[in-house]
């Protein structure tokens, strides 16, 4: 039985067993004691009468002297019976409004709801331990994919933030610590239709466990944990489904990236940052000598990346002495410490110590020396945008941007992760053309990207036309079906099809059943392709420009004409068993299809 | 002495014999089973149960059900014979008499049983 039960009945045993002796004893009293009628013979009270009595007299509502006026007895007995059973009701209800209160009592409540919810999803979800600004901004992304959630936070704060964000859906949250094996499996870990657990607490080290815990509790998951690999105590295996994501480390990665083949690295950026951020201009990050203003965990990231892309790096530090060639001691926000590190002839700036205030300090002061200076800003607080936007660096590395921008890859789209490692190997020119390509869009925010599966439930009408022998390309699938001399707004990035990737795909390249396409374009515009995906009429336009029949009658009166005009027999002929709109005409088709056996109609389209 | 049991023991009990006390003699005779035994049995089962709230062992979860059957049994002879003596004014007629008793006694068989629960847990103990 649940625990909430056994809360309020041993908490509410005492006020009853009062309750029960206060009302036992009035009623008791009020029985034996005599009176008289109106007309004054003796009468007593029988317990139906007693009770009643005693029941609106205890709860203070007093209709009066039933049914005859008390006599001085009676009424001593009724004065002390007053006393005792009001005491005895304020006294239960001061213990069930204590109980209500007890934040053990609300911790139960709110253990036994989350408990239910999880128990009762009906969808699949992620486990999302950490709910701070990564954690929050990976709910609200699942969410807009409307893949649930549930969510773990040791801050009881957070939780409630949980429960008070509108656009989030039903997101169980429970204040408790994730490193618990017991509170993951009430989180649903085991959950038959849990799909991973995204660790993104502040803590490494907890994010570490959390991950090691899910890995041994039930190896089918996702694990997504964001920790720094060389920091972490034990290294997580890699394996299927694990992923590590170390934000400082991809940070540099892209940094080196964007010395040497900035145009890849604005493709990387465009096509892996989240969808409706503001296309990012081309950053050219010269070679030469740096200045790196904080040399903690983030700082000796970059320094391994930038020194593999030949530059040279002066470090101002003001924690403890370092033994480190080119090092200043200072806090970088001065001017002293920034000349000390040769800011006038430096070519970059990284300002990356783990206060935002001073991070900007730094980027200012940088610019007034040397107005040059690249200058690469670490944010640490999104709250801080306003300010960071104000200063305008030419880059900024925020902690929970890349990382919800990588768990996009992952989770949503596995697809753009392929394409994003095969794009890293591809020429400078290559990817400069498919901007130019992404730009002639026509956007104003970086693009969204989709999948679509040639399948029988994501796409019924290509699949039904493929099966009907039918040939269908790509540039099919990116005309619009609303008025097919306009193509869809989007770029057709990457075909799969049992482990045969094309890269780029043209517009003839030829679908196949069970084929995975991955495209980019404006919002919208997976939308419209919708269409020519579900509909065998929209596609059917798509495909040929013209509309077929909706009804039965027209179909049946055409095709009878067409038929008769092409001198063959009414029975003989047949549109695309996949033309029409209903299930059951389709059936129909079908049916007289196989009977008729082949027929012209299907191949006249492709012709 | 544990004074918890020696209080639960009693009411158990209590509630136990007020009930036989009440269910003792003819069976249509109002003369042999007054309405204050009836009163008394009641409210001290209802004690009883109470006091077995809360108890989340096999064999509480089982004391307390037969606590519950008692109650629901003296409730449905209380509320029974109120109705045929105040309703319609047959409250000492043996037919009634008859009926209330007998709703008592399937109540005292429940006690019986909560009884020799008590008894079988009571051995149990070796303290």
């Amino acid at each position: 039985m649940n625990p909430v039960f056994f809360i309020v009945l041993r908490r509410m045993r005492t006020p009853l067993l009062l309750l029960i002796s206060a009302y036992a004893i009035a009623i008791a009293g009020l029985v034996t004691i005599p009176g008289v009628d109106d007309q004054g013979n003796p009468w007593q009270f029988d317990f139906l009468h007693a009770f009643y009595f005693i029941s609106y007299t205890a709860s203070t509502i007093g209709f009066g002297e039933v049914p005859y006026p008390f006599t001085p007895g009676q009424r001593l007995w009724v004065s002390f019976s007053i006393y005792l059973t009001v005491l005895a009701w304020l006294y239960a209800f001061g213990n069930i409004l204590a109980l209500l209160q007890d934040a053990g009592f609300q911790r139960a409540i709110a253990l036994q709801r989350f408990r239910r919810q999880v128990r009762r999803r009906a969808d699949p979800f992620y486990l999302i331990c950490g709910y701070g600004e990564t954690g929050m901004m990976v709910a609200h992304l699942l969410a807009s994919y409307r893949i649930g959630a549930v969510v773990l936070d040791k801050d009881q704060d957070a939780i409630t933030t949980v429960g008070m964000e509108t656009n989030l859906g039903n997101v169980p949250a429970l204040a408790a610590d994730a490193r618990d094996p017991a509170q993951l499996a009430e989180a649903g870990l085991h959950h038959p239709l849990c799909l991973g657990v995204v660790a993104v607490t502040g803590d490494d080290e907890v994010n570490v466990d959390v991950a090691l815990a899910a890995l041994l509790l039930n190896p089918g998951l996702r694990i997504l944990c964001q920790a720094q690999q060389e920091v972490a105590a034990v290294k997580l295996p890699s394996r299927h489904g694990m992923c590590v994501i170390d934000p400082f480390n991809t940070f540099g990665a892209s940094l080196a990236l964007a010395i040497h083949q900035p145009c890849t690295y604005r493709l990387l950026r465009i096509l892996g940052s989240l969808p409706g951020e503001p296309f990012p201009p081309m950053v050219t990050p010269p070679k030469g000598q740096w200045i790196l203003c904080g040399y903690g965990r983030f700082g000796r990231a970059m320094e391994r990346h930038l020194r593999s892309e030949g530059v040279t790096l002066a470090v101002i530090e003001n924690g403890e002495p370092i033994a480190r060639p080119a090092t200043v001691m200072g806090s970088g926000t001065d001017t002293t410490s920034l000349v000390a590190a040769d800011i006038d002839t430096a070519s970059g700036i990284i300002a990356g110590t783990d206060s935002d205030i001073a991070n900007l300090g730094i980027l200012l002061n940088a610019r007034e020396r040397n107005p040059a200076v690249f200058t690469v800003l670490r944010q640490n607080l999104d709250l801080n945008n306003p300010l960071v936007a104000a200063a305008r660096p030419h880059l900024v590395m925020e902690t929970s941007r890349i990382v919800v921008g990588q768990i996009v890859v992952e989770l949503i789209n596995p697809l753009l992760r392929r394409f994003l490692l095969l794009a890293r190997d591809q020429s400078a020119l290559w990817a400069e053309a498919l901007i130019g390509r992404l730009m002639a869009l026509d956007i104003e925010a970086t693009p969204e990207s989709f999948v679509v599966s040639i399948t029988e439930q994501e796409a019924p009408a290509v699949h039904g036309a493929l099966a009907g022998g039918r040939r269908c390309g790509l540039g099919h699938l990116l005309r619009d079906p609303m008025t097919q001399d306009e193509s869809l707004p989007c770029v057709a990035l990457l075909a799969e099809h049992a482990g045969e990737i094309t890269l780029l795909p043209e517009a003839d390249h030829a679908l196949r059943p069970g084929e995975q396409l991955l495209f980019a374009g404006i919002p919208g515009a997976a939308r419209r392709m919708q269409a020519s995906l579900l509909e065998a009429r929209a596609l059917h336009f798509a495909m040929t420009g013209e509309d077929l029949p909706v009804s039965w009658m027209t179909r049946w009166l055409r095709g009878g004409l067409e038929a008769r005009a092409r001198g063959t027999n009414l029975r003989n002929f047949h549109p695309c068993p996949d033309a029409g709109q209903s299930a059951r005409g389709r059936r129909w088709w079908r049916a007289r299809a196989s009977a008729a056996g082949a027929c012209d109609a299907c191949s006249r389209s492709s012709r | 002495m544990n004074s918890e049991k020696v209080v639960f023991a009693f009411f158990v009990l209590l509630a136990a014999a007020l009930n036989v006390g009440f269910v003792w003699g003819s069976i249509d005779d109002p003369g042999h089973h007054p309405a204050f035994e009836l009163f008394a049995a009641l409210v001290i089962n209802l004690i009883a149960t109470v006091l077995k709230l809360g108890d989340r062992s096999h064999l509480g979860s089982v004391l307390l059900a037969t606590s519950l059957v008692a109650d629901v049994l003296l409730v449905a002879a209380a509320v029974y014979w109120g109705i045929q003596s105040q309703v319609y004014g047959l409250g000492e007629a043996s037919a009634t008499i008859a009926k209330v008793v007998s709703l008592a006694a399937g109540a005292l068989f429940a006690n019986i049983a909560s009884t020799v629960l008590l008894v079988i847990e009571t051995a149990s103990v070796r303290r």
